[in-house]
């Protein structure tokens, strides 16, 4: 079951916060995905590394099927988040995607699957009113459903 | 007018109104006249099952939907990221070459490629090459936008507006190239004057360091080069049996569609994924509106327009094609060409009959439907998708900057057009 492989302590952002705010919590606890709850708990979008970083993304990355021949981003490599003044007005409600959980009772394998159906790192987790309880990450599910095996003497 | 003549006209005006509306997809919007039109016609007796069927132009859908699927088989080799990115380094990141020089591509692309496809893949790459050189992609975008369409009326195959009239008065490939491709050529050379002169700020600015560009592997960008020479060669030999239709007697559909077949059959490429790529929406459209105005034209409304018109062509041959050449670039301008010219084909037809040399007409109905579709961004569709790919984009590509772009660009091709037409109008007698 998913509730005795996820965290619970789980750093989450309201509606309001603000992307600086998200990059410090970002930097200082190296998370990749910020659950958004409102006021009672309730888990209502997710922010992903991916919506964070799109911000400062050149347009062409999202309009190219293929950006192989492209060796070098030049002079957008240089590119400081500071330097980008609408940033700074983004919030995560700006950033957020639609909500993503389980429940606290699911198994390890949909548990994995709706991660990769959803294209997430870290799966949250709720409780039946849907107020958010833990999330665990692709790798805390992976090693708790391979983890019997790993005990496992191969066959000889 | 009869009253079946005013049930069918009602029904055509209300589906072109709903196009124009965006409030439907205009598939749905064309499936729907198409479905009323056929129902409203059985009841009253002014069309028939059979007379639907026969109105649908099975020549223009093939030959659509053979350039189509060749033109998907050649997007999925990387093709277009490997022409463009060549053409770019040329310039070695020069503003202004690069603004000519993307333009100028697309003008040839769109000659062969229906102007859409010819955007869709030239737009990303030209966004990329705009950023890696820190320029603004607005000037480039406009001018593959305004040069897809204006290139698309040089051939036959160039845009849909030019296949249906191809089709309906058996224009070859050849005599589109000789009357039209001169002056698709002056409008190449107006609008980039025109985009040259508008954007000259933007043009005028320093690009950044142009090693960015340079560094761009466009060899890395094609992923099947054996699939590439097999389906350049394919299209080589349906563009040379274009040439030659006239010697050999074969539809230009038959010619499209039997290339097609040879691609897919030499490549073998997953042809659930080729074929999911064509615009079946598209042509589900144009088929619809062909039963549609075969419902305007077995009521007798288009004959009436026709006798109209008639009077002032015998009056003025050369008055009414240029009028032609006006009211098509005015409508084109505001709505998709395609309606206004299949309804256009059966008025055009039966000045003919009556006794009106009919050439200059066609002409100036391909003039002014490619021509027209420049003046707004949703004249035509290949505008639409330019301004929904910069939305996405920092630089977006507002109405603001479109009426100060693109409409010049689409009046002086149609004054540059008109003259070309007045000056060359013995020529543009004959077909």
């Amino acid at each position: 079951m998913i509730s005795s492989s996820m965290k619970r302590s789980v750093i989450a952002v309201s509606p309001e916060t603000t992307a600086q705010e998200a990059a410090r919590i970002v930097v200082s606890h190296h998370v990749g995905t910020l659950p958004v709850v409102d006021d009672l708990g309730v888990l209502v979008g997710l922010v992903r590394l991916d919506d964070l970083l799109q911000v400062f993304m050149p347009d062409f990355v999202g309009l190219l099927e293929d950006i192989d021949f492209v060796h070098d981003f030049g002079a957008l490599e240089t590119l400081q988040p500071q330097d980008v003044p609408e940033a700074a007005r983004l919030t995560m409600r700006d950033l957020m995607q639609p909500p993503v959980a389980v429940e606290e009772t699911c198994g390890l394998l949909r548990a994995f699957a709706t991660m990769t159906q959803h294209e997430i790192r870290d799966l949250p987790v709720v409780n039946r009113s849907g107020a958010l309880v833990g999330i665990a990450s692709r790798v805390d599910i992976a090693a708790a459903f391979l983890a019997p095996w790993a005990r496992t003497e191969p066959p000889t | 007018m009869t009253p079946p003549q005013i049930v069918a006209s009602s029904i055509f005006i209300v589906t072109f109104l709903v196009i124009l509306s965006e409030r439907l997809h205009r598939t749905i919007a064309a499936l729907t006249g198409a479905a009323v039109m056929l129902i409203a016609g059985m009841s009253l007796g002014f069309y028939t099952q059979e007379k639907a069927l026969a109105a649908i132009d099975f020549n223009t859908l093939g030959l659509l939907l053979g350039m189509m699927v060749l033109v998907r088989m050649l997007q999925q080799t990387g093709f277009f990221d490997y022409v463009a990115i060549l053409a770019a380094k040329r310039t070695r990141g020069s503003p202004l070459l690069l603004f000519v020089t993307l333009g100028t591509l697309t003008t040839v692309l769109s000659m062969f490629l229906d102007n859409v496809t010819t955007v869709v893949l030239i737009a990303p790459v030209t966004i990329l090459i705009a950023e890696l050189l820190g320029i603004n992609p607005i000037p480039m975008l406009m001018a593959e936008a305004l040069l897809s369409d204006t290139g698309g009326v040089a051939t036959l195959v160039g845009d849909p507006p030019n296949v249906m009239i191809g089709s309906a008065a058996g224009f070859s490939f050849v005599s589109f190239l000789t009357h039209l491709a001169p002056i698709a050529l002056m409008a190449w050379l107006v609008a980039l004057v025109v985009l040259r002169i508008v954007f000259h700020r933007e043009i005028g600015e320093r690009p950044g360091n142009a090693g960015t560009l340079m560094q761009l592997d466009e060899n890395e960008g094609l992923h099947d080069r054996v699939a590439l020479r097999r389906i350049l060669i394919v299209l080589g030999a349906v563009i040379i049996l274009f040439f030659l239709q006239g010697v050999l007697h074969v539809a230009p559909g038959v010619i499209a569609l039997g290339g097609a077949t040879a691609a897919l059959l030499w490549v073998r490429p997953d042809v659930e994924e080729t074929l999911g790529r064509v615009e079946w929406s598209v042509l589900l459209f144009f088929g619809a509106l062909f039963v549609t105005a075969g419902g305007l034209e077995a009521s007798g409304v288009l004959g009436l327009i026709a006798d109209r018109i008639a009077g002032l062509a015998d009056a003025s041959l050369l008055g009414a094609s240029l009028l032609m050449l006006w009211v098509a670039a005015g409508l084109s301008s505001v709505v998709d060409n395609i309606p206004f010219t299949i309804a256009m084909i059966p008025v055009i037809e039966r000045l003919g009959h009556l006794g009106i040399n009919p050439v200059p007409l066609w002409w100036a109905l391909a003039l002014g439907a490619g021509f027209g579709g420049n003046g707004t961004p949703i004249g035509s569709t290949a505008n639409v998708v330019t301004v929904t790919l910069s939305e996405k984009t920092r630089t977006p590509i507002t109405t603001g900057v479109w009426m100060r772009s693109g409409l010049p660009v689409m009046l002086a091709t149609c004054v540059i057009a008109s003259v070309m037409f007045v000056l060359l109008f013995g020529w543009m007698q004959k077909p």
